[in-house]
């Protein structure tokens, strides 16, 4: 439900545009927030979706990102555990920062999306904590 | 004027928007502190009055950025600059493929990174990304060690600097700060980064 905590059990996807992950290498850039403007880091719920196989989410996200928006075809998708990502940043970063990620679907649009809170703008060391414990790289575009 | 651009520095971008917008301040608007008579109200977009458009300015802000990565391609000092160059090109045109009215890159980021390698001519080609705002980013990575610095659109730096820890191997080493990019290897220690972010010899 809107403003539930993802479990840290649970796993998120993050979409990641092509100058963010350069010959399909994702880079920390993905996970840093626009100067002035952003409050939440945009990702997607992957056991919300409900499918049997890291596959099947996939292929859902896939197909929701290609209903909200263009995707280019060196777009990516980077594949966290939400635990993994809090602990590194938690025990990492130099103010012990306790990030959250909270459901926050979007009305009448996806479901799955969420967004990682308390991260601040130009903060490269937990953007590249993060990209530390990325688990799995997929193309974002269906083939 | 492309003979102009092409011999693109800092300081000269502020005498051609001067030549090509002679009723607009390119140095911004000047407050005077002791003057009562002068209306230091919150002044007006400097465009409001000018005949050019933001597509103008876009196309403007976009020749100097290629104008930037021609003459990294050309320089005979910086290494890999043909790399370099067609890189950043490639980061460029996907930017711009996705949305052509975005900046494609920071010019302000650019010329930052343009000085930085004209310092440190001696560089392995980084990975360059963009960041959320289309600073120019360039990650080095070597093992477990990462080396990546942001160049920031009004000058300077942040740096994440993460190696191994000899003394705790179960512990990393990690540092970041902000500096200017002439005193980042002042903070880092050069002969660290030598094979992987320094060329060897």
């Amino acid at each position: 439900m809107k403003g539930d905590k993802i479990p840290d059990r649970d796993n998120i996807a993050r979409f990641c545009r092509p100058w963010q992950a350069p010959g399909g290498e994702i880079q920390a850039t993905a996970f840093m927030l626009r100067a002035n403007d952003d409050e939440e880091l945009s990702v997607n719920w992957l056991e919300f979706l409900k499918c049997s196989s890291r596959e099947g989410e996939i292929r859902e996200i896939q197909e929701i990102y290609s209903k909200t928006f263009s995707v280019s075809k060196n777009a990516r998708i980077a594949v966290l555990n939400v635990g993994e990502m809090r602990d590194i940043v938690r025990t990492e970063s130099l103010d012990n920062r306790n990030i959250e990620v909270i459901h926050n679907p979007i009305p009448d649009g996806d479901q799955s999306h969420s967004g990682v809170y308390n991260l601040k703008q130009d903060n490269e060391l937990i953007a590249e904590l993060i990209l530390e414990v990325v688990r799995e790289n997929y193309p974002a575009r269906e083939k | 004027m492309m003979s102009e651009v092409a011999a693109w520095q800092p300081g000269i971008k502020y005498m051609l928007l001067e030549s090509l917008y002679p009723n607009i301040n390119p140095y911004g608007d000047i407050k005077f502190h002791d003057a009562s008579t002068i209306d230091q109200s919150t002044p007006k977009s400097r465009y409001n009055d000018s005949p050019f458009t933001q597509a103008d300015l876009l196309s403007t802000q976009d020749d100097q950025v290629q104008s930037l990565i021609y003459q990294i391609r050309k320089s005979n000092i910086i290494s890999n600059n043909e790399r370099l160059a067609t890189d950043l090109y490639t980061l460029f045109n996907i930017t711009k493929e996705e949305n052509p009215a975005s900046l494609g890159i920071s010019v302000d980021s650019l010329s930052n990174f343009y000085d930085f390698l004209q310092l440190y001519t001696n560089l392995v080609n980084p990975i360059l990304s963009l960041s959320p705002d289309y600073n120019i980013y360039a990650s080095w990575r070597s093992k477990k060690k990462i080396f990546s610095v942001h160049f920031l659109p009004k000058g300077g730096t942040h740096f994440v600097h993460f190696r191994p820890n000899k003394r705790q191997p179960e512990h990393k080493i990690r540092i970041t700060g902000t500096c200017t990019i002439d005193s980042l290897f002042d903070i880092i220690e050069p002969s660290s980064l030598i094979g992987w972010v320094f060329n060897e010899g």
